[in-house]
């Protein structure tokens, strides 16, 4: 409640006849953090290549020329082709369209299954939360990246639907351990407890009084969740369980790259995909780090 | 004065330490007496009877020994003498005589005799024996087709003396089909050893981790398990003792083999299969001042395999379809940069069984198309196409298959797998099409893969003619007459194709310049006449 009251004091007098909510506020802090306005803008560029992949890709993805098998960089080629004679631009922008799939897909998965395990522990406590809190430390237990690779060959044929699958499935625990934290801490806060005495019910407490309260940090774990979800699909498909071939990803890209000739000598078969990775990665951390001073309640004007 | 008598000592010192680092196992090879070769993989044992792969027996071949050693040279078969000197066959072609060296000793001393010879023929053929030497043996009278004893039978192995025997087949065979099999494939067991032994533990028994007693001219040291195998001189090699005194043979990566030959680390690759360089460092490899490149027209090759249990993939249009779908021509030009054959069938265009009369079926989109409308395919099915892990280039031909399928209107879904899933896969059915490689002996008898029934028959067909053939080459014993019957066998694989055979790849392999008496056998590998290896100094 005094951060409440300190926002409304700091900010009386600059602009009196606008509501500030906390959500305005934060955008604005969002906005003066550099590195975390480029990184989105660079999400924003790469998801506007991904959605227009088939007008951008000079050739396509799959096309095979007879002509260059490991051929430099040309007119007909801007990036080269790779092993097998096809156009690394084309492979490269449709790539982009895997990664962001996986990374959203997965995660939106992970966060919904987090925010209703962590909300349900944290506002009923008790038994539940024990059992509850129990599973999330067995899962959290386990080497992530084995059971990755267990589950994909498990699941059968490997594709991106089974990597977002495991991904969004085994991701949860540390969101809702975060979730459950927000609703212990906000569970006995005043306004809850009048809520309560309202008559309100638990779902609307929850839904309607905690969630919107809890959500900055959910939102600042999705992101940095994004970024090591294209991390994850790009070592699955480096390892060939990930996305099949000839679908590319950057990931399965990368596979090409694993003779001292071809690091030294053929750098455009593995630096466009290890650049693509990097550059998408370190954005959404970025973003993710401007989220996460934005959003917090400590930090003030 | 005080100070710079501490440094000469502290470098005294370690220069001392440094000499007395034992050569070869760090570090580049130091002298003319040590060798280092270097394989993709580890060996899970050293059995000679059953070791799980070509890595393991090009490890065993240093420390164990058959009758001879064998060697394709233009066309023809040669064979040089290993335990046995002498080796003959009767004129009915059922009966054959081996002598053993009379110096040929095991590594602790005892003569080799007929009765190790005797245990390592019941051993293998010893139902309870685990070993994938039984097709090596199979003719012997008394034996099943999977080289195992029948109980009321009588074995066609006789001892005539401690130096000598006789082995006799159920029918006549080709001497030549006998020699490479019997006499270059099965490695003797010491008797003395392994004698007391129950069959069924054998596989088991701590000494194939550590086969100190060997009859070969490499005695084992020892195993550093995934790094390397060391092996050591043995003084009284009975054909001469080897002029190079330690071979270390390490396991390196397709993927670093470049840059160990680049560090002088490594004297010469194992050979075909097993120990190569891959294609994108071949260019490089050739400009290296220190080694000489070696290609080897190799007997083996990859194919594309059809799951004859789907109804849609039993008319042979279909199949015929595919093969003038995919562009070989430009697998072979481009993926392998030339480096390699194309053939219609499983007998290599290097093998003297090969019928230079069938040609591969032409690269031709439209034929492929007029097949698949005759044959009345469904354009909107979809097939899985199976590719295992391991070989890059093998994955990079699954996708080019794939674009030329789905060029001529096939739909296709690859679907990658490890090694033994791929395996599985094949055996078990659950595939459409599937790639695979193949590397067999120099005799034409392919009836393990192409017999209804085989063992190795992946494609699960069953072509009554085709058995009938097969059945035919090997009971036959006149190699012209054999060769009749296998250029009848490869025009009807070429009308039938239970598989597609995509190419014949050469092998890349490497020798340091400074070795000399190098070369490989018939499965292009080089732990041929090791005796004869000679290294010069760096």
């Amino acid at each position: 409640m005094s951060d409440l009251a300190s926002v409304s004091r700091a900010v009386d007098g600059a602009k009196p006849t606008r509501p500030v909510t906390f959500w305005s506020l934060a955008t604005q802090r969002f906005l003066r953090h550099r590195l975390a306005v480029s990184g989105l803008l660079v999400m924003l560029v790469i998801a506007g290549i991904a959605a227009a992949a088939i007008w951008l890709a000079p050739h396509s993805p799959t096309a095979i020329d007879p002509v260059a098998f490991q051929a430099a960089p040309s007119a007909t080629h801007p990036l080269g082709t790779d092993s097998v004679g096809r156009d690394v631009l084309s492979r490269l922008i449709f790539a982009a369209r895997v990664s962001i799939t996986v990374g959203v897909l997965a995660v939106a998965m992970y966060v919904v299954i987090g925010t209703a395990v962590g909300a349900t522990a944290g506002y009923y406590g008790g038994k539940m939360d024990l059992v509850l809190s129990r599973i999330m430390d067995v899962m959290l237990s386990f080497p992530p990246l084995i059971i990755i690779l267990f589950a994909v060959s498990v699941f059968g044929r490997p594709s991106i639907w089974n990597v977002i699958l495991v991904l969004g499935l085994l991701g949860w625990p540390a969101l809702a351990r975060l979730v459950r934290g927000q609703f212990l801490a906000l569970r006995d806060l005043e306004y809850v407890l009048a809520a309560r005495a309202n008559g309100s019910s638990d779902a609307r407490i929850v839904l309607r009084h905690m969630l919107p309260n809890a959500l900055a940090p959910v939102l600042v774990a999705a992101t940095f969740g994004m970024a090591n979800a294209i991390l994850v699909e790009a070592a699955l498909s480096f390892l060939g369980l990930g996305v099949q071939p000839p679908t590319p990803s950057w990931g399965n890209m990368l596979t090409d790259a694993q003779s001292l000739t071809v690091l030294e000598r053929m750098p455009w078969l593995w630096v466009p995909p290890g650049f693509m990775i990097l550059i998408s990665v370190l954005s959404i951390n970025f973003l993710g780090d401007g989220l996460r001073d934005a959003l917090d309640p400590s930090l003030r004007l | 004065m005080k100070g710079m008598r501490v440094w000469l000592a502290a470098i005294i010192t370690l220069v001392v330490a440094a000499l007395m680092i034992p050569a070869g196992a760090v570090g580049a090879p130091k002298s003319s007496l040590v060798v280092v070769s270097g394989m993709w993989s580890p060996p899970n044992n050293f059995s000679p009877i059953n070791t799980d792969s070509s890595y393991g027996y090009y490890v065993v071949r240093f420390i164990f020994q058959g009758m001879m050693e064998a060697r394709l040279e233009n066309n023809q078969m040669r064979f040089s003498p290993a335990l046995a000197t002498r080796w003959e066959a009767s004129a009915d072609r059922q009966t054959f005589r081996f002598t053993i060296h009379p110096r040929a000793t095991w590594h602790d001393g005892r003569p080799v005799t007929a009765e190790d010879v005797e245990f390592t023929v019941m051993t293998i053929s010893d139902p309870k024996t685990e070993t994938n030497r039984g097709a090596e043996i199979a003719t012997i009278a008394g034996l099943t087709a999977g080289g195992k004893r029948v109980a009321d039978q009588q074995l066609g192995f006789r001892i005539l003396g401690p130096k000598s025997f006789e082995v006799r087949t159920k029918v006549p065979v080709d001497p030549q089909m006998f020699f490479e099999r019997f006499g270059g494939n099965v490695y003797i067991l010491p008797k003395h050893v392994l004698g007391s032994v129950p069959p069924d533990q054998l596989a088991r028994h701590p000494f194939f981790q550590n086969p100190t007693v060997g009859n070969g001219p490499f005695k084992f040291v020892q195993y550093k398990t995934d790094q390397f195998v060391e092996l050591v001189v043995n003084e009284n090699y009975h054909n001469g003792a080897p002029k190079v005194r330690r071979v270390f043979v390490r396991i390196i990566p397709p993927t670093t083999m470049l840059a160990q030959l680049e560090r002088q680390d490594l004297d010469l690759s194992a050979g075909f299969g097993i120990g190569e360089i891959l294609i994108e460092d071949w260019d490089r490899v050739k400009e290296m001042p220190h080694v000489r490149p070696v290609t080897i027209r190799a007997p083996g090759y990859q194919f594309m395999v059809f799951n004859f249990s789907r109804p849609y993939l039993e008319d042979k249009r279909v199949r015929r379809a595919m093969a003038h779908a995919i562009n070989r021509p430009l697998i072979v030009n481009q993926l392998l940069k030339g480096a390699g054959e194309i053939a219609e069938g499983p007998i290599p265009p290097a093998n003297p069984y090969f019928n230079a009369a069938v040609k591969p079926w032409a690269y031709d989109t439209a034929r492929a198309r007029a097949l698949l409308q005759e044959a009345g395919w469904d354009f909107n099915r979809t097939i899985i196409l199976r590719v295992p892990t391991g070989n890059i280039l093998r994955e990079r031909t699954g996708d080019i298959i794939r674009e030329n399928l789905v060029a001529v209107g096939i739909k296709v879904e690859i679907q990658k797998s490890d090694f033994p899933t791929h395996l599985a896969a094949l055996t078990g059915k659950n595939y459409d099409i599937g790639l695979i490689g193949w590397a067999g002996p120099t005799d034409p008898d392919v009836s393990s893969q192409f017999r209804t029934g085989g063992q190795y028959n992946f494609g699960h067909h069953s072509i009554a003619r085709m058995d009938q053939l097969l059945d035919e080459g090997v009971r036959l014993s006149d190699p012209a007459r054999r060769k009749t019957i296998y250029n009848q066998f490869q025009e009807l694989f070429a009308d039938e194709l239970p598989y597609v055979v995509l190419y014949y790849p050469n092998g890349r392999t490497v020798i340091a310049k400074r070795m000399s008496g190098v070369n490989y056998d018939i499965f292009g590998l080089f732990d041929y006449l090791t005796y004869n290896w000679v290294a010069g100094p760096q």
